[in-house]
């Protein structure tokens, strides 16, 4: 329930100041959800929009991240049951959402790793991407998606196996390019980042 | 006068710290909450995972280990590129427009 009770001038400017530096984190969030850059934008604002909405229940001072993802997570699948041909993954959008990447010394692979994320579970793949690239320890993972800690462990675990395997077979749908090759393009950038510290 | 632009140029809580190795501060206070970086992590699943599966001599598994635990850090360094290369795409102007619309309509009650 939304509290429509005056609010206090300076907590919404801090609530607000906060949000703004999230919105970058859940765009890439949604965008993993989505996989469509339009899609996962619309979910965004959404998410947004409600965490404001519902700033009164929000204590200052606790983690406004974990929070804010949980409403982006829930919107997400909330949406979906009412519609899942839109919110599906659309393969043709995750095609469209790959050539975004502007910076010409960016790795192919990326598009690899997108690709094979794509084929995982969404299960695994929200998992992963709230440990292994969000920032999340297991338990904040596990209260975003409202299961255990345990729950959360294993379907990193079963996520990052897949995804090796996945990315090794070159099994992941792709316009031509040798199996392998992501793997061994991930592997020498791996290899420069190490010898560049 | 509230400003989200202000907070944008001055990379408040939260905003990446423009280098490609981490998804920010939020990410590196987690990290140290469990007092392991992500690659460590990482590395120790491996180990747990690899140590049920090989019976072979110990070389044989030490190189084993390390290769799994090279590969599952390569893995990781690019999940966490590609989140932060959204992350660092400029925010479209809608969002803080949003906002701005939001904080006005609360101010007016």
């Amino acid at each position: 329930m939304v509290d429509r009770s005056p609010r206090d001038p300076a907590l919404d400017n801090a609530f607000k100041a906060e949000i703004v530096t999230l919105i970058p984190h859940l765009r890439a969030f949604a965008r993993t959800l989505c996989g469509d850059a339009t899609a996962a934008d619309d979910l965004a604002q959404d998410a947004m929009m409600k965490a404001w909405d519902a700033r009164a229940s929000f204590q200052m001072g606790t983690n406004m991240k974990a929070w804010t993802f949980m409403i982006l997570r829930n919107q997400f699948y909330s949406e979906k049951r009412r519609s899942w041909r839109q919110s599906q993954l659309d393969q043709e959008a995750a095609e469209r959402t790959l050539v975004a990447v502007d910076d010409p010394e960016a790795p192919v692979a990326l598009d690899e790793l997108r690709l094979s994320l794509g084929m995982l579970p969404p299960e695994q793949r929200e998992a992963l991407i709230l440990v292994g690239a969000g920032g999340f320890a297991y338990e904040e993972a596990a209260e975003i998606c409202g299961v255990a800690v345990g729950t959360v462990k294993s379907r990193v675990s079963r996520a990052r196996r897949a995804l090796q395997a996945i990315l090794e077979a070159g099994a992941y749908d792709r316009d031509g390019g040798a199996a392998g090759d992501a793997m061994r393009s991930i592997l020498a950038d791996a290899e420069r980042l190490s010898t560049a510290r | 006068m509230f400003d989200v632009f202000d907070i944008l140029r001055s990379g408040g809580y939260g905003w990446p710290d423009g280098t490609r190795r981490g998804a920010g501060r939020l990410s590196d206070q987690n990290d140290s909450m469990k007092g392991r970086s992500p690659p460590e992590r990482d590395a120790g699943d491996m180990i747990e995972h690899q140590s049920e599966q090989h019976s072979a001599g110990p070389e044989v598994n030490a190189a084993a280990l390390d290769e799994a635990r090279l590969r599952q850090q390569a893995i990781g360094v690019r999940l966490r590129q590609m989140f932060d290369e959204v992350v660092n795409e400029p925010v479209p102007d809608e969002f803080l427009d949003i906002l701005r619309r939001a904080d006005k309509s609360a101010e007016n009650g």
